[in-house]
């Protein structure tokens, strides 16, 4: 037997991984498209529901911060909504991805498939939700507040692929722990909005005293969201340390959710 | 440099936790009290096992219950990691599992649908699919149900479709995991045949079954698991023969 694999000894690596997912892309777009059609199949407002529920929270936010709080920012709804929408990505593709790994056990002890692909697709579904929210409301409220296009937008597809990568690793981590420990998905319940609170999402991060401004800054989902405010609500380049904190956090927890993923991956189908 | 599988002193173990400690305040409390402690306790599933399977061989792989039948399949097919020893297969090699029929099946998605999310998660990309396609619903028999949710498919029909699927993967290695003992004589028929044919084909073919009646249609060589162990690997009436002479292992 020439070029043969031994299954005592065979380990993932990431490229191989990343290759394997590529070759494995249509169970992954299968698995987004079977999320996307139970979602909205036999619903009769369908997709409506994805556009309301954010309607909902801005509505709500909006009364009180700026009816009962006073807040003073300028176009509050424009502002809330580049926070909240790409908040509510990761909120629901974090608490998604708990399960996405405990709930196929017995798919895992019957097919040979690269594992990583089911947190993977659980973001997409939920990157693709996101999308299709942002583009109904952005042109909407580009157009109502009368902004002028700026070249800092152009930047939004590398902040989101970086937003994206450091979701696929916090995803990748939280997987394969709820394997392990249960309870992966209360602790995530409850931090989500402690973080929640700890993002400049209802408030600006200029309204923060200087002494906590780059701690704030350093909560995780930050450097994406004052990204994203920055280039279309100030219509400015993201500030130096934005790029540094958005780099390292997007690269650094892909690098250790993968890495960490593979290395249990085969105790994963044991375990369930 | 005709072999397909060569299992060399392959081992497995399992850990089986009693008291599994799932959550972090059983873990905490373990540090205080012995009884929330978790025990675990070690399962051999297989020891020492070792197989040469030539390609085109078609062994039947037959045990009592537990006697580590599945978890060989489950090697192969790589879902498990081998404790120790060695597991070798061709790199190359298309393996195709047959251990749960329709597992991934999602009752509110169609047939059609199904056929697609399934053959894909065997890793086939979408213009491979298309082309086996007409095949998987000619050999389901589903015709127009075909597009209708698998949610209103009598289990039959559920089993036909998982099987159709299975059968037109063409794959080189071929491993099955009892799984006609389920359905009607019809579909035990068209499950030989397809086997009969897959044998004229040249696959490999492990098949782990309890049905002597199968085991001799289908196969050419039968490996015998005991306990965890290789008790018998030769010729098929000869090793059915070992097999009933074996004491139950209820009562062993």
């Amino acid at each position: 037997m020439h070029d043969a694999v031994d299954r005592a000894t065979e380990r993932p690596t990431i490229l191989g991984t990343i290759g394997e997912i590529t070759r494995y892309r249509e169970l992954l777009r299968n698995l987004v498209l079977k999320d996307l059609k139970l979602k909205y199949r036999g619903s009769v407002l369908g997709f409506m529901w994805s556009l309301l529920n954010p309607l909902i929270m801005i509505a709500v936010y909006t009364v009180a911060f700026t009816f009962i709080l006073g807040s003073k920012v300028e176009g509050f709804v424009f502002f809330l909504l580049l926070g909240i929408l790409p908040w509510g990505f990761f909120t629901n593709a974090t608490l998604m991805s708990t399960v996405s790994i405990f709930d196929n056990g017995s798919l895992m002890r019957s097919i040979r498939f690269p594992l990583a692909i089911l947190p993977s697709a659980t973001v997409l579904f939920n990157l693709a939700q996101y999308l299709l929210t942002l583009v109904v409301f952005l042109p909407i409220m580009l157009v109502a507040r009368s902004v002028a296009p700026s070249g800092s937008m152009l930047l939004f597809p590398v902040f989101l692929a970086l937003q994206v990568l450091f979701t696929l690793g916090v995803a990748l981590l939280l997987s394969a722990g709820t394997v392990f420990y249960r309870d992966i998905r209360h602790l995530v319940e409850i931090a989500l909005p402690i973080l929640f609170w700890l993002t400049p999402i209802v408030y600006p991060l200029v309204q923060v005293p200087e002494r906590w401004r780059s701690l704030v800054l350093l909560s995780p989902l930050s450097p994406f969201i004052v990204a994203y405010q920055q280039m279309f609500y100030a219509r400015q380049w993201p500030a130096p340390e934005v790029w540094a904190a958005a780099l390292v956090y997007g690269v650094g927890v892909f690098l250790v959710g993968i890495t960490v993923f593979l290395s249990v991956e085969d105790r994963l189908a044991e375990q369930l | 440099m005709n072999d397909a599988i060569i299992a060399q002193g392959v081992s497995k173990r399992f850990l089986l936790r009693h008291n599994r400690v799932g959550e972090l305040k059983e873990r905490f409390l373990g540090a205080f009290y012995s009884s929330k402690r978790e025990r675990v306790e070690e399962f051999w599933a297989l020891r020492n096992v070792s197989i040469t399977v030539r390609r085109g061989d078609a062994i039947g792989l037959i045990g009592h219950n537990g006697s580590g039948k599945s978890t060989f399949l489950k090697l192969v097919a790589g879902l498990y990691r081998p404790t120790s020893g060695h597991l070798l297969l061709e790199r190359r090699a298309r393996i195709g599992t047959m251990i749960e029929l329709g597992v991934g099946f999602h009752g509110e998605l169609t047939g059609r649908e199904n056929v697609f999310l399934s053959a894909s998660m065997h890793g086939l990309t979408r213009s491979e699919i298309e082309s086996i396609f007409p095949a998987i619903v000619e050999y389901s028999g589903l015709g127009h149900f075909i597009d209708v949710p698998i949610k209103n498919y009598s289990s039959g029909m559920h089993m036909r479709l998982g099987f159709a699927i299975s059968a037109n993967l063409h794959p080189d290695i071929l491993l099955l995991d009892e799984i006609f003992a389920v359905g009607d004589a019809d579909f035990q028929q068209q499950c030989m045949r397809t086997m009969a044919e897959f044998r004229r084909q040249g696959k490999t073919i492990l098949f782990v079954s309890h049905s002597p009646e199968a085991v001799r249609t289908i196969c050419d060589r039968v490996v015998v698991l005991d306990r965890s162990e290789v008790r018998f690997d030769g010729g098929v009436e000869e090793g059915l023969a070992f097999y009933s002479s074996l004491p139950d292992a209820a009562l062993a």
